[in-house]
């Protein structure tokens, strides 16, 4: 299990394509330095370089296996062959262990930060996930940098232990940054939670669900979904004006803009007061693919299918 | 979702109903070369260069696709859907043109499967 489950097909390729694609550009020299030979190198290395090494070989790994050759033919000499050429894709909780051991042997060093985001996001459950959780807590809680992290936490469907971590933070933490992303990631994740909960009422689905998430979170989902959440006054907090609003959610990285808090919470509180089942449709006036303007209340007067679609 | 969308637009046609697509691929050439070659009649709005983090999806609130309202005549919005399942879809599509005194028949297409869907 890789990640928890997602209400729709386009939205797990999104996901899927946004976690794997590396987040730093390879670092060719160190692949070069480890490519001359197996000979053990006997040095002292800082943590993060340790941690980072173990990360890019992760992702040598996986390029070699997304370039691995095709299946030959099964026919005479091709499929004898065959077998010589196979190889199995890396598994992200391996990679994981090996960083959680030098994490250990190096408590609170802030180089430890970015592999822990990297289990978090590439082993979304499981023991090494949860332990990742429990480093983060005992060594990270104070500091500033935990901000950078929480976004990856709420990309699927949140562990019971991060949505705790969250509040925790949201109402604790003695940075601003801090509180302001904890709040934006505990709201996002309680609607990813609420989404979930939909889909667990929808027979088709529920089974195929079940078998994602241990029956522990199933109830803290179930719970969750049922508590008086009060959405709007928390996005409200979180207005662009706001001490939390100037703060950006997640960094700038493949393709994607980082969000600005309060720009974000306008969207979201956007959405909740305008965008539901009995509400007028805002109008929308913009090109179309050939780059002529038009607008949907043209429309008026049509049942109107508004689908946003991709090809991907 | 393709094959499910010319569905609607070949059972729909000469009747009060429309899709309006808005389109998230952010090189908006290959995506109307796309559209050319798979047949897709209906017209959509682009995102703009910035892809899924366009301006229109944005301001949507959109988190994932795709995501399907359906808007009466009167642009009052009656239904929001995320995901491509096409069943309670094509049921609130035939309730509302029944509104409007359509009576139509969108049950029984092998395509309701969503994980028939080709495009998305």
């Amino acid at each position: 299990m890789n990640r928890l489950p997602i209400y729709s097909l386009g939205c797990l390729l999104l996901l899927s394509a946004l976690s794997c694609q590396p987040s730093s550009p390879p670092e060719s020299t160190k692949a070069q330095e480890r490519d001359r030979g197996n000979a053990p190198v006997v040095k002292v290395q800082p943590t993060s370089q340790q941690l980072a090494e173990v990360i890019q070989a992760y992702r040598d790994h996986q390029r070699q296996f997304d370039q691995r050759p095709k299946k030959a033919p099964v026919t005479g000499q091709a499929k004898d062959e065959r077998g010589k050429t196979e190889m199995l894709a890396p598994d992200p909780e391996v990679y994981a262990s090996r960083l959680i051991e030098i994490i250990q042997d190096n408590r609170g060093d802030r180089g430890n930060l970015a592999a822990i985001q990297w289990i978090l996001k590439e082993v979304p459950s499981g023991p090494n996930f949860r332990t990742a959780i429990e480093l983060l807590r005992m060594d990270y809680i104070e500091t500033e940098p935990i901000a950078d992290v929480l976004p990856v936490l709420v990309e699927g469907y949140p562990d019971p232990a991060s949505m705790q971590l969250m509040e925790q933070l949201a109402e604790n933490s003695l940075h601003n940054r801090v509180r302001a992303v904890a709040k934006m990631a505990h709201i996002k994740g309680h609607q990813a939670i609420l989404r979930f909960v939909v889909f667990l009422d929808n027979p088709k689905w529920t089974e195929r669900m079940k078998s994602f998430v241990e029956k522990s979170t199933l109830e803290f989902y179930r719970k969750s979904a049922t508590q008086n959440f009060d959405l709007e006054s928390k996005l409200q907090e979180l207005n662009p004006s706001s001490i939390y609003g100037e703060y950006d959610f997640g960094v700038k990285n493949q393709g994607r803009p980082a969000q600005n808090i309060g720009q974000l919470a306008t969207n979201m509180l956007f959405s909740l007061q305008h965008l539901q089942v009995g509400k007028p449709a805002p109008n929308i006036q913009a090109e179309d693919l050939d780059g002529l303007t038009f607008s949907l209340k043209e429309y008026r007067g049509k049942i109107v299918m508004l689908d946003f679609w991709g090809d991907w | 979702m393709y094959p499910h969308e010319q569905l609607l637009v070949e059972k729909l046609s000469g009747k009060p109903f429309a899709i309006v697509g808005v389109n998230s691929d952010s090189d908006r050439e290959a995506i109307r070369q796309i559209a050319k070659q798979k047949n897709l009649t209906w017209r959509s709005f682009w995102n703009g260069p910035d892809g899924k983090f366009g301006p229109i999806s944005r301001r949507w609130n959109i988190e994932g696709w795709p995501t399907i309202f359906l808007i009466d005549a009167e642009g009052i919005i009656r239904y929001k859907q995320m995901g491509p399942d096409t069943e309670p879809l094509d049921r609130e599509i035939t309730r509302l043109m029944e509104e409007m005194g359509h009576t139509v028949d969108l049950s029984s297409d092998p395509s309701q499967d969503p994980t028939h869907d080709s495009g998305q």
